[in-house]
């Protein structure tokens, strides 16, 4: 198990670095462009021009620059932004991460339990008309957009009803965590907009997963042991059943932390990841867009890894492999 | 655990009377089961032989519970110590389940849930019907690994099911079958996916822990060869029914119907290796085919008019009276006569 754990770490960070490598070949070393102008913004002087060749050192060899890159990056941390003069890169996706990490973790909460409950009590409810009535659910809140879900939830909350039942609401946008109920207040309708369409799919997934595992062998072994419907569904089928929602909720996880809750983000005025990698595109800030995609490709790789190493956890079987 | 006492009076383990299980299909009922009867008695080996889909599993399913689906219909009745099976709330079959009845089944490699040690699992079975506590538990899951002759038992209770073969993990299910020393194990054909050498050694198993238990058991399988070296009593099934029924000798060695023989013709026998292989032209009946008369008869050599309108009731036709057939050929004698000439 522990070489396991090793091994996995191992190819992570390969593959982290390898995805380094190939933004880096990307934005620096695609032919016919001028990284220095993208740099530079549109419209710069020639002083400018002159400053980001040397910081960037585009008179010397590729494995230099990158080397430079990173360490402008990770070790210095002093890339800065030419669009928005003066302004470093990194702080401002280090202020950024809070924002998504409230968001994403919170909600990941609410539809892991949204999802897991709904699976359960659908297949526990099979033939009844329990079972549909949650998959029905299921799918509604899967086909709602978040950005429409978003906008319908803060027009009840901040306008139609906010005199009465939603006046505890604050205003769109983010309180740190310093304050927890602040912090919590401003958050719920976010967490629970993003959870409703998580939610849905998960209870979809788990659901499948576990009808098929209450019609395998050993679960007819189980019901011959003289063990509890309950117990075979918790302890038997359910274990089985939840490495393909853990390998799901990863690359959910991973991709949500790396800026696709941007939707979620920009109806609910979060200034998180997504929104930085947003307002960075559009202003073409090629320091930023970099470091964003590095971001979040270091959570999703990372977040895979973890999901590899749940799954050796939950099968046996995966542990030799 | 104390035993109650009511049931210790009637003979039989288990009675089996008129058992039917139906399905519900788009094409109409459709019976599996069609008036089985049998009874096992305490300490006895009952050989359930039959083709695929004869009816024999899910005869045993249907006791036991295990056909969960909406679709299936069960009557009839089925006496365990004196308690009706059929329609036993799931809480009191619970009890019974694992406990004084087990069950092992034919794929080993599929019937123990991957994700725990095959102690953990044997543990369950034991702490779900006694009071044990954990490490006693654990002590008696290596002890019965052990007596199933698992090498290095105290370890090996520490592997998942998937580091076995199928042999041995065949030998952990009756471990974990015989965990509560039940009075009837049922044995759903327990050798058929294994390789011969290891059918051997199983059937060698059950049978030695059977006397060193003294459980009845219920073997069932579609291998003749299995039968006439462990049984004690055989039931010969067909279309859902019973068509031969009685001691194991009788039944191989004087066999009264058709199908029967041409089980036993099947088996290979290295004096008539010259020959061809015999086997019983055709294929068994479709559920869905509601048959007038002897189910058999299309396939039987002997058939004759009356077969097609008569369902032959099982009777004795013999000197045994214990040996049951349904057939409509003649008795006694004459029918040995028959019989020798194809068998």
């Amino acid at each position: 198990m522990i070489l396991f754990i090793g091994k996995r770490l191992g190819s992570a960070i390969l593959v982290m670095f390898a995805i380094s490598v190939m933004v880096f070949l990307i934005f620096f070393a695609t032919p016919g462009v001028d990284p220095a102008a993208r740099i530079a913004g549109r419209g710069a002087s020639p002083e400018v021009l002159a400053q980001v060749q040397k910081t960037f050192g585009f008179d010397q060899p590729l494995p230099v620059r990158y080397g430079l890159m990173m360490d402008h990056l990770f070790i210095k941390q002093d890339l800065t932004s030419y669009v928005n003069v003066g302004e470093k890169v990194v702080p401002q996706i280090v202020q950024a991460t809070p924002v998504t990490l409230s968001l994403v973790l919170g909600a990941a909460v609410i539809w892991i339990v949204l999802g897991l409950g709904g699976g359960l009590l659908a297949t526990r409810f099979r033939g009844t008309f329990v079972d549909p009535l949650i998959m029905i659910v299921g799918i509604a809140a899967v086909s709602m957009p978040a950005y429409w879900v978003g906008e319908v939830v803060n027009l009840i909350t901040q306008d139609k009803l906010h005199s009465t039942v939603f006046s505890w609401v604050p205003s769109l946008g983010y309180a740190p965590i310093s304050d927890p109920v602040q912090w919590a207040a401003h958050l719920v309708f976010p967490w629970l907009t993003l959870a409703l369409l998580y939610g849905g799919i998960y209870a979809r997934v788990l659901r499948a997963e576990l009808v098929t595992a209450m019609s395998e062998d050993y679960v007819r072994t189980g019901r011959a042991k003289g063990l509890s419907e309950r117990r075979i569904l918790w302890r038997h089928a359910l274990r089985g059943s939840l490495s393909p929602v853990v390998s799901l909720f990863g690359l959910d996880f991973g991709s949500l932390v790396g800026g696709s809750a941007l939707l979620t983000e920009v109806v609910f005025g979060l200034p998180g990841i997504g929104k930085l990698t947003w307002d960075s595109l559009q202003n073409l800030d090629l320091p930023v867009i970099m470091a964003c995609v590095l971001y979040s490709a270091f959570f999703v790789v990372a977040a895979n890894a973890v999901v590899d190493l749940l799954y050796a956890v939950i099968d046996p079987r995966v542990r030799h492999a | 655990m104390p035993e109650p006492q009511i049931e210790e009076t009637s003979a039989a383990l288990l009675e089996v009377d008129d058992l039917r299980v139906s399905f519900r299909t788009r094409q109409g009922a459709v019976g599996a089961v069609n008036g089985l009867s049998f009874s096992v008695g305490k300490g006895e080996v009952l050989g359930v032989v039959g083709e695929s889909g004869s009816g024999k599993s899910m005869a045993m399913y249907s006791m036991m519970g295990l056909l969960a689906d909406p679709n299936v219909t069960v009557t009839g009745s089925a006496r365990f110590r004196g308690q009706e099976l059929i329609g036993m709330p799931p809480k009191r079959l619970n009890r019974l389940r694992g406990n004084d009845i087990a069950m092992i089944f034919q794929d080993p490699m599929t019937a123990l849930t991957p994700v725990y040690t095959v102690g953990w699992q044997i543990v369950e079975q034991i702490r779900t019907h006694t009071d044990l506590s954990r490490e006693d538990a654990w002590a008696r899951a290596v002890e019965l690994l052990d007596e199933v002759g698992i090498p290095d038992p105290q370890r090996r209770a520490r592997s998942y099911p998937h580091e076995f073969s199928g042999g041995m993990r065949q030998r952990v299910m009756i471990a974990m079958s015989l965990a509560c020393n039940p009075a009837l194990l049922i044995a759903d054909e327990p050798t058929t996916a294994l390789d011969v050498t290891t059918q051997r050694q199983i059937l060698e198993l059950i049978r030695k822990l059977q006397a060193r238990y003294g459980s009845s058991v219920i073997l069932i399988t579609h291998d003749m060869g299995v039968i006439s070296e462990i049984a004690d009593r055989v039931i010969v099934m067909y279309a859902g029914r019973a068509i031969e029924e009685g001691d194991r000798s009788e039944v191989v060695r004087r066999p009264r119907h058709p199908y029967t023989w041409g089980l036993l013709g099947a088996i290979p026998r290295p004096e008539r290796r010259k020959l061809p292989l015999a086997t019983i032209p055709g294929l068994p009946p479709k559920p869905t085919v509601t048959t007038v008369g002897c189910a058999f008869a299309p396939r039987c050599p002997f058939v004759m008019d009356k077969c097609r309108t008569i369902l032959p009731p099982l009777e004795a036709s013999g000197a045994d009276i214990d040996h049951l057939d349904a057939c409509l050929l003649p008795g006694g004698a004459e029918r040995e006569a028959i019989r020798k000439e194809v068998l």
